[in-house]
């Protein structure tokens, strides 16, 4: 089944991958790489936007494979007729030096290792976790089992604490998995967390390997796969990791696009933007930063065009945003029940800025569940390695996106409704690890690489 | 500066197989746990299920009460919340709502008086034994 599970999606994730060659006229071999792992989150949000399209639209609920294979039919015409259904790179093997050979092999080792515990717990645990049973898993349960009247799903009669107001990606993916197999197959929801855990650790080595080293983008990636909290998180069958797996391309996407002053590569960042906010609510907030970004770093001739290109991405996803938003009426739970004052009086009490920071100062040192702080490992192996400067203002800026979603983050737990203590218990680590493969992008981009440092005689 | 810088991309790649490793055995040591054992999410759906089999099928929400309705029972919340959660899970697309103010409602119940307390509270009822703790409550006067 878990094949047949990944046979369902593989009409999407080649036409995810179509429709980033289309748009980036570029065939080194990392970019090629990293199209294949920027095609799997582009190619399953984009069927999923279209798939709740034809729910709103017409009856019944199959379909979900008709949409793919359109989606994949129209991404071939338009490389055929764009000349650009061939590649043209080389596979001449480079020399690779021990570091490359080293790292190499320690990242296979490390993803062989994670694909075994991400194996294990889908037999073992194969509902996922709690939140997957309460929001993602139970929404598709919802839509699936309700046929025609898959918008009852969102009965207001619902129990508030299931979240009604919750985006789609995840659940619409997991239906059309089940439509077009037949059956609620426990595998789908498994192989969706498998596809965005291993396509972000792709764009991570494929994105530093093309603008860095191999043995950087390796080093990088077997960190990623290593984290103990992040392998976890992959088998709650939530959409935490898809979430984490779109900011990781988006940035990514922008900060190529500022690298190749490549405007179609904005649009993907706007398309991958938009994806996120489709897949989770902490998707809006990072879509106003990308818009804030753009305008920050393009030069000021540029910046009207370049936010052209953003916005048209982020179209799509967001149109389907709206009418998902206006199609159900739940309110979001963050904003119903905590009004203007009640938020401005939470916002002047120093106590939840000191019980947020003493919980924060914890989940850091224990982010990802490492054994041994691996903020503090990284910092040290930083400081001996020595870092690059910036070559270009977007990273320059690199960070300013993790650090700003991280604050608004924190500024979510001052005004929250809920008890903090609980709220804090509930979500911290998992919205840490949200900002964690940004934050490691943006230290790997400036850290001296292994090649550089070995070479130098200093 | 060389060598440590050699030996610093050593070290961190080392620590992660390391990491890595334990992470295998953790996993594995779960399968020998777990492997022979129904996952507590299915076999949850396999004692709530059979309640459909005493409810018509044209009933689409459902009252749920356990044990946190009785007073001075003593419960877990968590415990209580999760299996709350699961019999939603299991019974979408029914609605399941906490409370006793729909005729069809689904007990929970680990607490010997809640019979007391249902004859308290309703004034009519039927009541059918699932088995585990689980009852199909069905209110015969509103």
């Amino acid at each position: 089944m878990i094949l047949k599970s990944f046979v369902v999606f593989l009409p999407a994730l080649i036409a995810g991958f179509g429709f980033v060659h289309l748009f980036w006229k570029n065939d080194h071999l990392a970019a090629l790489a990293l199209k294949v792992f920027l095609g799997i989150g582009l190619g399953l949000g984009i069927t999923s936007c279209f798939y709740f399209l034809r729910l709103l639209l017409f009856p019944g609920q199959g379909g979900y494979l008709l949409i793919e294979v359109i989606f994949l039919t129209l991404v071939i015409v338009a490389l055929f007729s764009q000349k650009r259904i061939f590649f043209n790179f080389s596979l001449i093997p480079a020399a690779l030096t021990r570091i490359q050979v080293l790292s190499g092999l320690a990242l296979i080792f490390i993803g062989a290792v994670a694909l075994y515990f991400l194996v294990i717990y889908a037999r073992v645990a194969p509902h996922g976790d709690y939140d997957a049973q309460a929001i993602w898993n139970l929404r598709a349960r919802f839509i699936y089992r309700l046929g025609n009247a898959w918008e009852n799903a969102f009965s207001a009669l619902i129990n508030r604490n299931f979240h009604m107001d919750y985006p789609l990606l995840i659940p619409l993916s997991v239906v059309g998995g089940w439509n077009t197999l037949g059956g609620e197959v426990l595998r789908v929801p498994t192989m969706l967390s498998m596809l965005f855990l291993f396509g972000m650790a792709g764009i991570m080595y494929s994105v530093i390997a093309y603008l860095r080293t191999s043995s950087q983008a390796a080093i990088a990636t077997l960190i990623l796969l290593a984290t103990p909290g992040l392998l976890i998180f992959s088998t709650f069958q939530t959409a935490d990791i898809p979430l984490t797996y779109f900011f990781l391309a988006s940035v990514s996407l922008f900060i190529l696009a500022s690298h190749e002053n490549n405007r179609n590569l904005l649009f993907l960042a706007g398309v991958m933007a938009g994806l996120a906010a489709w897949t989770k609510n902490e998707g809006i907030p990072f879509v106003v930063l990308m818009i804030i970004c753009t305008i920050l770093v393009f030069d000021i001739r540029q910046t009207r065009a370049s936010l052209v290109s953003l916005l048209t991405g982020l179209t799509l996803p967001l149109l389907i945003i709206i009418l998902f938003k206006a199609d159900i009426s739940v309110n979001n739970d963050l904003f119903s029940n905590n009004g203007f004052f009640e938020i401005i009086s939470k916002l002047v009490t120093p106590s939840r800025y000191i019980q947020i920071l003493t919980y924060l100062i914890s989940e850091l040192i224990h982010l990802g569940n490492w054994p041994i702080s691996i903020i503090a490992v990284l910092l040290v192996y930083g400081r001996i390695m020595g870092v690059r400067a910036p070559r270009s203002l977007t990273e320059g800026v690199l960070w300013f996106i993790p650090l700003s979603q991280f604050v608004i983050y924190m500024l979510i737990y001052v005004i929250t409704p809920h008890d903090l203590e609980w709220h804090l218990n509930y979500s911290m680590s998992r919205l840490l690890i949200h900002l964690f493969p940004l934050a490691l992008l943006s230290f790997f981009l400036f850290v001296n690489t292994p090649e550089t440092v070995l070479r130098s005689t200093a | 500066m060389r060598n440590l810088r050699g030996m610093a991309i050593i070290s961190l790649i080392l620590f992660s197989i390391f990491v890595a490793a334990t992470n295998g055995l953790a996993a594995h040591a779960k399968w020998n746990e777990d492997s022979q054992t129904i996952d507590p999410i299915s076999k949850w759906e396999k004692r709530v299920k059979p309640v459909l089999d005493h409810i018509p099928s044209t009933v689409t929400e459902l009252g749920y009460l356990a044990d946190w309705d009785i007073p001075d029972s003593g419960y877990d919340l968590i415990d209580q919340d999760n299996e709350y959660t699961l019999t939603q899970y299991s019974l979408a697309p029914r609605i399941v709502q906490p409370g006793l103010d729909h005729e069809w409602i689904i007990g929970n119940f680990t607490n010997t008086k809640f019979r007391d307390w249902l004859d308290q509270n309703l004034s009519s009822y039927k009541l059918t034994e699932i088995g585990f703790g689980i009852y199909v409550i069905h209110r015969t006067l509103p």
